[in-house]
């Protein structure tokens, strides 16, 4: 009974906000590449 | 059946991923940047020239070996641009240009293909990237690109 | 549970004795970086050629290495979740077939035959004993998923309606994988490349071979990586303090890698001839494609973690970061298993950057693809075997680690010293530093004349990290010889800590059989294999003669 209530309480935000960390980290990465490769070209 | 939070993860990554996918398009077919071109194989790739269509279009059959390029120097005016056609003689070898995504890998039996516009002048090195013997780390050629004026 | 000395013996085995040939795979992972940097300008050290010690480098830490654990953790795994053992003739049968292989291509790379790099590209020829072990490594490695799959039918009777344990869910799909993709390399290995290296056959098909390798090559990664995926979602979540926050989650992932593991090969084709643009642009959105179940395992075992910081009392959105067991040293796998978790944000991401059709351009061959590489394979799957390994060295043998303060430590060590080495290898590689390459020799010689100075401080770094992580390196050597050969304190046992499920998930019989998910695997190989090697039978010209790494004559003996 307590266990439950207590899991209710618990939403991932945290994980959603790394994750979205995650994903702002490969865009740079991947748009620095893609920006080198637009100006050797 | 899946957690609310898991769906919205997969979404955010299909986004992410429909915008690169985009982006590799948008060069591909407006900027006209792409992986070598693929030729059916011919005999007459595997011997080294540098052939001039006109005054800013030119040709490089370029033959890798063990452990040269051929032809080792290439001279043209900025402003050009070149058609390399690769090949190999022997081992598989790399060919790298890196200030202009040149990179293409000499195949024994395959003919690769790329296009490049050199618009400016200076030596441009050609770098073998491949494992392919006891002298891949002396494996290196050049292209000078002199300015338009000079002979 | 309580192991029969047979299979105890079979998986120790096979954690020592890769671990043994580590030594020799880390020295030359070491050496490299100090002839790259300039360092040194030479061809060889103590015997060791450049391009011999890299050979050996890759094959001992990429192929011996994960192959062997693989296997030993498989049978640890199955036998834990299913409540008996593998067979005994089998898993000794497996075992010696490995044992074996790995002797003779040891031989072929220590006595010099074999500097072909562990990708042995023809029309470069190895000794015959180098495919001949290879094969032979690859075939024991085999053997072991028939057994495990009939062990699992036969739970499948047993258990009509139970969920099949998530662990054993993963080393099933790995191995289904290992085999697909291993046929290829088996058929390039036994069929192309040995009787062409005895001169029973006088030449090979270049193109042909390379495809088929690489229908290997990148199933392959996948099944470095599923072991340590097995230990995020299984293992992880409850060593950390909390649950797994979607076991669904976990068994999406596996069955997608099932599907996508292989056909995605030709991504480390784009730069070659005989391969058309279009299966080459295909196979590259397949390759976005098996980015997915990585994602969604980012996700999920970050959500597992948060959990467990939260459970411990953690505030505000990042706080439960700062409440999970970093250096507890009786916890030591939570610190193995962060540290390639770590490293592998930055691997992923660059791995999908190479995934990208033409960014390929921009670093194919440069140093930026071992730069990559250390933080997949050198991170997490390295992590996850040399924790583990001690972890079963430690559990079955019942000995206490010894010096578990400095075991805890570095694994942080190695993270540190891979991060280091991985900025300088990628910078590099943007600024046209080549990989497999003697940098020393010439490029990295300011008295030769292809002196490339802008390669200095990349290589610098890169030896610096290298540094670091040979420590580490040596400091893992002392902490498990030490574990190894110490007296036994506690009782033997097999046993792993299990995560339980945070949420209450039914079985969903979809994502609880293998069977819809084997056809559709065979159906999406064929879909992108059958193009590319149509388009090489079509474009690819004659074959080639054998080379010897030291001689441009072709037909070289």
């Amino acid at each position: 009974m307590n266990e439950d209530i207590s899991k209710n309480n618990f939403k991932p935000r945290g994980a959603i906000a790394f994750f979205a960390f995650f994903l702002l980290l490969g865009l740079i990465i991947w748009f620095s590449v893609y920006y080198l490769m637009l100006q050797r070209n | 059946m899946f957690d609310k939070s898991e769906k919205g993860a997969l979404i955010a990554t299909c986004l992410i991923t429909a915008l690169f996918i985009f982006s590799i398009l948008y060069a591909k077919n407006s900027k006209r940047i792409d992986v070598p071109e693929c030729l059916p194989y011919n005999k007459t790739y595997e011997e080294p020239k540098v052939v001039k269509l006109d005054t800013n279009l030119y040709q490089v059959y370029a033959v890798a070996q063990m452990w040269q390029f051929q032809p080792s120097q290439i001279i043209i005016p900025a402003g050009s641009t070149v058609d390399f056609f690769l090949t190999s003689k022997d081992v598989v070898h790399g060919f790298d240009i890196y200030e202009k995504n040149v990179n293409l890998m000499a195949i024994y039996g395959g003919i690769n293909k790329t296009t490049v516009k050199f618009n400016e002048p200076g030596v441009y090195k050609i770098t073998c990237h491949e494992y392919c013997g006891i002298g891949h780390h002396n494996m290196q050629a050049e292209i000078i690109v002199n300015y338009p004026s000079s002979k | 549970m309580q192991l029969s000395r047979s299979l105890k013996n079979v998986i120790l085995i096979e954690l020592f004795l890769p671990i043994t040939l580590l030594i020799l795979g880390i020295y030359h992972g070491l050496m490299q970086t100090i002839y790259r940097s300039g360092a040194i300008h030479q061809t060889s050290e103590v015997h060791l050629d450049y391009y011999q010690g890299l050979t050996l480098h890759g094959v001992i830490n990429a192929i011996v290495l994960t192959s062997f654990f693989a296997v030993a953790f498989g049978h640890a795994t199955i036998a834990y979740y299913l409540k008996k053992e593998p067979n005994k003739t089998v898993s000794w049968l497996s075992l010696w077939l490995m044992v074996i292989g790995t002797l003779l291509a040891a031989w072929a790379m220590l006595s010099g035959n074999a500097s072909v790099l562990y990708t042995f590209y023809p029309p470069l020829k190895a000794h015959p004993f180098f495919y001949l072990g290879a094969a032979l490594l690859i075939v024991g490695s085999w053997v072991p998923l028939f057994n495990w799959a009939a062990m699992y039918v036969k739970w499948r009777k047993e258990n009509p309606e139970k969920k099949m344990p998530l662990a054993v869910l993963g080393t099933l799909v790995n191995f289904t994988i290992w085999f697909v993709c291993t046929l290829a390399v088996a058929y390039e290995v036994l069929v192309l490349l040995l009787p062409w290296s005895m001169g029973w056959v006088k030449d090979v098909n270049v193109s042909l071979s390379r495809t088929l390798f690489w229908f290997f090559g990148h199933a392959l990664v996948y099944f470095w990586l599923l072991p340590a995926y097995i230990m995020y979602y299984t293992i992880l979540p409850k060593v950390a303090g909390g649950k797994l926050y979607s076991d669904l989650a976990g068994r999406v992932a596996f069955f997608l890698f099932l599907l996508l593991s292989v056909p995605v090969g030709v991504h480390h084709q784009f730069s070659e001839p005989n391969i058309e643009r279009g299966t080459k642009f295909f196979q590259s959105m397949l390759t976005f494609g098996v980015a997915m179940p990585s994602f969604i395992t980012a996700f999920t075992i970050a959500a597992s973690l948060e959990y467990a910081g939260w459970k411990r009392g953690s505030k505000g959105l990042f706080g439960w970061m700062n409440k999970l067991p970093y250096l507890d040293k009786n916890n030591y796998l939570f610190a193995y298993m962060i540290c390639g978790l770590i490293l592998f944000i930055f691997g992923g991401l660059t791995g999908i950057v190479n995934a990208s059709y033409q960014l390929n351009n921009v670093v194919h061959n440069t140093a930026w693809m071992p730069g990559h590489f250390h933080m997949t394979v050198a991170g997490p799957v390295f992590l996850a075997i040399l924790g583990m390994s001690l972890y079963l060295f430690s559990t079955l043998q019942g000995k206490k680690i010894y010096l578990p303060r400095v075991n805890v430590i570095l694994p942080y060590l190695w993270l540190i010293g891979v991060l280091i080495f991985s900025t300088g290898l990628m910078w590099g590689g943007l600024i046209g530093e080549p990989r497999r390459t003697n940098l020393g020799m010439t490029y990295l010689n300011p008295s030769n004349s292809l002196y490339h100075p802008q390669w200095v401080p990349t290589t610098m770094l890169a030896l610096a990290g290298g540094i670091i992580m040979t420590l580490a390196g040596l400091l893992y050597f002392i902490v498990f010889f030490g574990t190894v050969f110490s007296k036994k304190s506690n009782t033997p046992v097999l046993e792993f800590p299990e995560s339980e499920s945070y949420h209450e998930e039914k079985r969903i019989k979809f994502f609880d059989s293998f069977k819809p998910w084997l056809v559709m695997m065979l159906v999406i190989i064929l879909i992108a294999y059958i193009p590319a090697l149509i388009d090489v039978m079509k474009n690819a010209g004659p074959s080639a003669p054998t080379f010897l790494p030291g001689n441009p004559t072709p037909g070289a003996k």
